[in-house]
């Protein structure tokens, strides 16, 4: 089969590999129909994720067709179209039948490494270094599913691929995102970041009963995007204060919850930005916390900042005394995915939002390469691409 | 990890090893009579250290290493060693989590570098394992307290390849979680202390491995499967090579 590959920083190569098989018992194989590019895939791509090895396969947003199945999977069968959720949940352990689906304790065959980086180990994800697990990712024609029975959702309606694939990862994500913030009767939520999660985390925060959406990016068509698909009040990094801007923007008193959709590698101005850049440059810091210590600045007392971007490893002069001051509460983690997936999809088939609205290139799995140099660099106004593999 | 330094002197000398040390010490002490008074006192120093450590069979320096060179007939190596402790909780029972345990042939299944286990007569059991550095280690094990449910501890037989003595405890975790199994392991690494820092520097220490082989434990008593990438296809000079066998054909 032909599978989009990481070579190194910067270097993905679509390749001919060997079709995946059933190892487990509870596998599944799935023909790969659509498939996209996370913005948590160019962490890897820019060589931010520890753990991964040449000729890794990658992708973990992605749906299909079951082609083949275990012995022992029982609901799914051959033919059955399915959206599969990034992360991989034995459906056992204590943390699945609590529904923290994302921090499974059954599913990360190399748990001993992110033990000792974190201490313990939560679900392994498709497509996301060794330290996950090592799973071969959806970027492929095929792709082995273990505990098929537990992720992955049937689609049984008319949906198009491109209105349930971002199922699989994105718009919980965002989703999530917003469920975070324990959204109250004319809350204003603030969202830094107008990438796909948070385009989702707006739609998500008006869902579950915003008052008002504030929006953050520099990036002028995600700006847009945010502001007419998004309903959103948008703010330009780059052009504003945005701490005087959100304080005049809420009456001084600073928005109800913050988002933080950006992650480990925030983009900035100023002696800050030069700060994190030359300390991660010189590995004396993994992650470039400006966004999160804006959220943490900007939020109200009492409020909730809430963290669906990807942080990996160590930070700098994080605000920990005036989180402490103002008792707020910092949510965050990996996205519980199959907790929403059906819900969410309901929200679909009811017309609430068409998740393809994130969509900006379509293109095929071979060419993956120049897809991801374009997404990276937010080419050609590149929101989100997907890729069909032929 | 914790490494053992034995404070009481004990006999860690082969007596091949020695008589050897005795005569060389001599020889040493012997040999400087002609050069001069540095020379002389020098080997005369050095000379009688080997002599007091062969006539003692005591050697500091192999204590520190954790080198024993002299048969032991106790097969609980209490004075030196590598003490390695885990512990996982499991979402099952305490009566089966223990009845699988308890079925030492079971253990290659969630082991990693168990190869087999072989039940004996008499609460023995014949152990091969896969050792530093490609090497296999076997040993022959007894189990000397069992508290059905509660406990199993054993201790190997003299004659092993790797002395040890360990445990298994059980109990029930709170609040309906299952059962918290804990593992305390005390051995002799085959090539000592060093053996077992060089082991470390490979990615082989005790702690992680048992700590992984629970999760593995825990992984097939939850789900019936043990979680894995090996032999998954992947792309670049590894495309096509399937090295390893799957896990259902390991069981089978």
């Amino acid at each position: 089969m032909r599978a989009a590959c990481w070579y190194g920083s910067g270097d993905i190569r679509v390749e001919t590999v060997p079709d995946p098989t059933i190892i487990n018992p509870h596998d599944a194989i799935i023909r790969v129909t659509l498939t996209a590019i996370c913005g948590s895939d160019l962490h890897i791509y820019n060589g931010f994720i520890p753990g991964m090895q040449k000729g890794d396969i990658l992708g973990h947003e992605f749906m299909g067709e079951v082609v083949e199945i275990g012995a022992k999977v029982e609901k799914l069968k051959k033919g059955d179209r399915v959206v599969v959720p990034f992360t991989i949940c034995c459906g056992k352990c204590h943390y699945c039948g609590t529904r923290k689906w994302s921090l499974c304790d059954n599913t990360n065959p190399n748990a001993a490494l992110l033990n000792k980086l974190y201490g313990a180990s939560g679900a392994g994800l498709f497509g996301y270094s060794h330290l996950y697990g090592g799973y071969a990712g959806g970027q492929a024609q095929y792709v082995r599913v273990p505990f098929a029975d537990v992720g992955p959702i049937k689609i049984e309606n008319d949906l198009s691929d491109e209105q349930v694939l971002f199922l699989s990862d994105i718009f919980p994500t965002g989703y999530m995102a917003a469920e975070n913030c324990d959204i109250q009767p004319g809350d204003v939520v603030a969202v830094w970041g107008c990438g796909p999660v948070g385009q989702f985390a707006i739609r998500s925060a008006y869902m579950l009963g915003a008052e008002r959406v504030i929006a953050i990016d520099d990036v002028p068509e995600r700006l847009e995007m945010a502001r007419t698909k998004g309903k959103a009040e948008v703010l330009d990094y780059s052009t504003q204060d945005i701490l005087a801007e959100l304080n005049d923007l809420t009456g001084g008193r600073g928005p109800d919850a913050c988002i933080d959709a950006v992650g480990m590698e925030a983009h900035g101005s100023g002696i800050e930005y030069a700060y994190d850049r030359t300390k991660q440059v010189l590995m004396m810091e993994t992650d470039r916390p400006g966004v999160l210590r804006q959220t943490i600045m900007a939020c109200r007392k009492g409020g909730t900042v809430s963290i669906p971007g990807v942080y990996g490893g160590f930070i700098d002069k994080v605000p920990m005394g005036a989180a402490f001051a103002k008792g707020l509460t910092l949510k965050m983690g990996q996205t519980h995915a199959p907790r929403y997936m059906n819900d969410l999809m309901q929200r679909v088939l009811l017309n609430e939002i068409d998740p393809s609205f994130v969509i900006s290139h379509r293109t095929s799995l071979e060419d993956a390469s120049g897809a991801y140099d374009m997404f990276n660099r937010k080419a050609d106004s590149c929101t989100k691409v997907v890729m069909r593999p032929s | 990890m914790q490494v053992l330094h034995p404070t009481i002197p004990y006999q860690n000398l082969h007596s091949l090893e020695r008589w050897a040390s005795i005569l060389g010490g001599v020889a040493l002490a012997a040999s400087g009579r002609d050069k001069g008074l540095f020379g002389c006192t020098a080997r005369l120093v050095a000379g009688a250290g080997l002599v007091h450590r062969g006539l003692t069979g005591r050697c500091d320096l192999y204590r520190v290493l954790g080198v024993r060179t002299a048969p032991s007939d106790a097969a609980l190596p209490y004075e030196l060693g590598i003490r390695a402790r885990a512990s996982v909780t499991i979402a099952q029972p305490r009566e089966k989590v223990f009845e699988f345990l308890r079925q030492l042939e079971n253990l290659p299944r969630v082991m990693r570098h168990l190869i087999s286990v072989d039940t004996l007569e008499n609460g023995r059991s014949h152990w091969v394992a896969q050792g530093p550095a490609g090497y296999e280690v076997q040993w022959d094990a007894e189990v000397i307290n069992e508290i059905p449910g509660e406990l199993v501890a054993w201790k190997s037989l003299p004659g092993s390849d790797v002395d040890q003595a360990g445990s298994v405890r059980f109990r029930d975790a709170p609040g309906g979680r299952g059962t918290e199994v804990r593992v305390e392991l005390q051995y002799n690494p085959p090539a000592g202390i060093v053996g077992a820092y060089v082991a470390r520097l490979f990615g082989r220490e005790p702690e992680q491995e048992i700590t992984a082989d629970l999760q593995r434990l825990k992984q097939f008593l939850e789900t019936g499967e043990v979680a894995t990438t090996e032999a998954q296809s992947r792309g670049g000079s590894e495309a096509g090579k399937r090295v390893r066998r799957t896990l259902e054909e390991v069981i089978a």
